[in-house]
């Protein structure tokens, strides 16, 4: 069994796709929720019901051969800040983390799947993975609930569908969303616009840890609300669409900021960058704030290869909890920045300048509107 | 409040305890008259009031009971107040105040996606049963003994292979 020393040590596999583009979708999400028949719900059951829940789901699911060799622990035997660290890197949810007796968490090795006991259901599962391909992390869950379903007495029925803790889960049980990382769209004030419009046709869009979370780093979450009264298939595919259009907007910024701005965006990166590397205190909001520029121009080519990569596991890094456990204690918030700024400091000090060349190469290079390409000059 | 016996509004109500229990009547005055009950000397409920009252009234207080799920405990008041359920069978129980719910927050009323397995071996099973009695049911009315017996048979040899599989 992966023990969570090991499980920190390492970063989850979508963190390290390097091939897969995930410049603007980050991460792709699927959970789902499902039930034991006739048993209450954890929030209504007794400790000692839960415990029987778990007993009854805990073997099952670690027995799954892609759970093998995963981490697997009852919450009640982990410290509060290594749940933390679990939150911060989405593997349980902040309610799971409050939890304690009769609840468990299971994580394969890959940290692409996780499945919680006796979160607001029975059970929830969840798989993650990098750049936009919900329906691959559906396909991967999809397969560990065709496997569960022939173990566990699932609550189900025909009409309502898997039947939840609450009925804004009924239905599919499933929650799909995408983190987004936007910067190019807050800059040019486009961001509330396009959330809006995400809103109205009745998606949700949150901040970094989902519900009643502010946006962090320009990172957004969007998510499908209903459940019930379409497919799992049709629910993906309507979030997809959206979801693609909102990337395609923060593209088109992109390369406008770029073709129009580049003084005022490379100034802006510039500084970043400085701050980042000179910086002696930092709070996680000003982290964030900076570390999405460097994100943004190692997208657009100011930045060596991998540099996304690095912005990735530094936003993970940087969170009180992950940022506690570096430290090996618990810390006052004005010594968190003092370390959090440390760590920054450390990761980025191989990283070179922004490289203002490579920009004005990309932008010769970039095809704009109906002028010919540049073709070299005939003696 | 209109009056139980001739829908005239109610200016009587009479109330009467049973074990711990109390039922109400409300009756108008002409009503409360004819039957005798301003005339406390002489009047006994249950041969003044007809049977259909006592009858709304038990119904009442069987509603009441069934506000609570029998598997869990959740009831009505906690559905109000927190906003989830209790239970898998208290989507049985509070059905219409579920339905009321979803109306807002989904796409539509009805399960689209996906089914569990066993459910679908369920639903079969269900089918296959329903089947086979209906099959019955016409040979015995056919008076086609012979067949009936056979049927039964399968019938029974086809719960018991159930009952085992769930075990």
């Amino acid at each position: 069994m992966m023990r969570f020393s090991t499980l920190v040590k390492h970063p989850a596999d979508w963190m390290t796709g390097k091939s897969k583009d995930n410049s603007v979708v980050i991460t792709s999400r699927i959970r789902l929720a499902r039930n034991l028949r006739d048993v209450p719900f954890p929030g209504w059951a007794m400790k000692e019901e839960r415990k029987q829940i778990m007993e009854t789901i805990l073997p099952e699911i670690s027995g799954l051969d892609e759970m093998k060799k995963g981490f697997s622990q009852e919450l009640s035997s982990l410290e509060s800040l290594e749940k933390q660290v679990l939150v911060e890197r989405h593997l349980i949810s902040r309610e799971q983390a409050a939890r304690g007796e009769g609840c468990a968490a299971v994580v394969n090795r890959k940290q692409s799947l996780s499945l919680m006991v006796n979160e607001e259901d029975h059970l929830r599962m969840q798989s993650i993975c990098a750049g936009m391909h919900l329906r691959e992390a559906y396909d991967l869950l999809d397969s560990i609930d065709r496997e569960l379903e022939t173990k566990l007495n699932y609550a189900y029925d025909g009409n309502l569908g898997y039947l939840t803790a609450c009925p804004t889960n009924l239905g599919t049980g499933m929650r799909a969303s995408a983190m987004l990382h936007l910067p190019a769209l807050v800059i040019t004030d486009q961001i509330s616009q396009v959330l809006q419009a995400v809103g109205k046709i009745g998606l949700a869009v949150r901040g970094l840890f989902g519900e009643g979370t502010e946006s962090l780093g320009d990172l957004f979450q969007i998510s499908n609300q209903s459940t019930l009264g379409e497919s799992e298939g049709a629910i993906i595919d309507r979030l997809e669409r959206v979801i693609n259009q909102v990337a395609n907007h923060e593209r088109n910024a992109r390369l406008k900021m770029i073709e129009e701005d580049a003084d005022i965006l490379t100034n802006k990166i510039g500084r970043a960058y400085g701050l980042l590397k000179h910086a002696h205190l930092f709070d996680s909001k000003e982290a964030f704030t900076h570390i999405s520029l460097i994100r943004l121009g190692a997208d657009l080519g100011y930045f060596p290869e991998g540099t996304m990569q690095l912005c990735d596991s530094l936003m993970m890094e940087i969170q009180p909890a992950h940022l506690q456990l570096y430290a090996g204690k618990e810390l006052e918030p004005e010594k968190r920045d003092l370390i959090r700024a440390e760590i920054i400091r450390d990761q980025l000090q191989n990283l070179d300048p922004p490289a203002i060349s490579n920009i004005e190469n990309e932008v010769n290079n970039t095809d704009v509107g109906d002028e010919l390409p540049i073709e070299p000059p005939i003696d | 409040m209109k009056c139980q016996l001739c829908e005239q509004q109610a200016s009587v109500t009479y109330t009467k305890l049973v074990g711990d229990k109390s039922q109400k009547i409300h009756l108008c005055a002409e009503c409360a008259d004819e039957k005798g009950i301003t005339n406390l000397d002489n009047f006994d409920l249950s041969d003044v009031l007809m049977s259909d009252i006592e009858k709304a009234d038990a119904d009442e207080n069987e509603a009441v009971d069934q506000n609570e799920c029998t598997e869990c405990g959740f009831t009505l008041q906690d559905l109000r107040k927190i906003g989830r359920l209790g239970c898998s069978s208290c989507y049985q129980l509070f059905g219409s105040e579920v339905k009321s719910m979803i109306g807002t927050m989904h796409h539509g009323e009805t399960h689209e996606g996906k089914v569990p397995k066993g459910m679908l071996l369920v639903i079969e099973a269900k089918s296959k049963i329903e089947n086979l009695q209906s099959q019955l049911d016409k040979a015995i009315k056919a008076e086609e003994y012979e067949k009936a017996g056979e049927l039964k048979n399968q019938l029974a040899a086809f719960q018991e292979s159930l009952a085992s599989d769930s075990k």
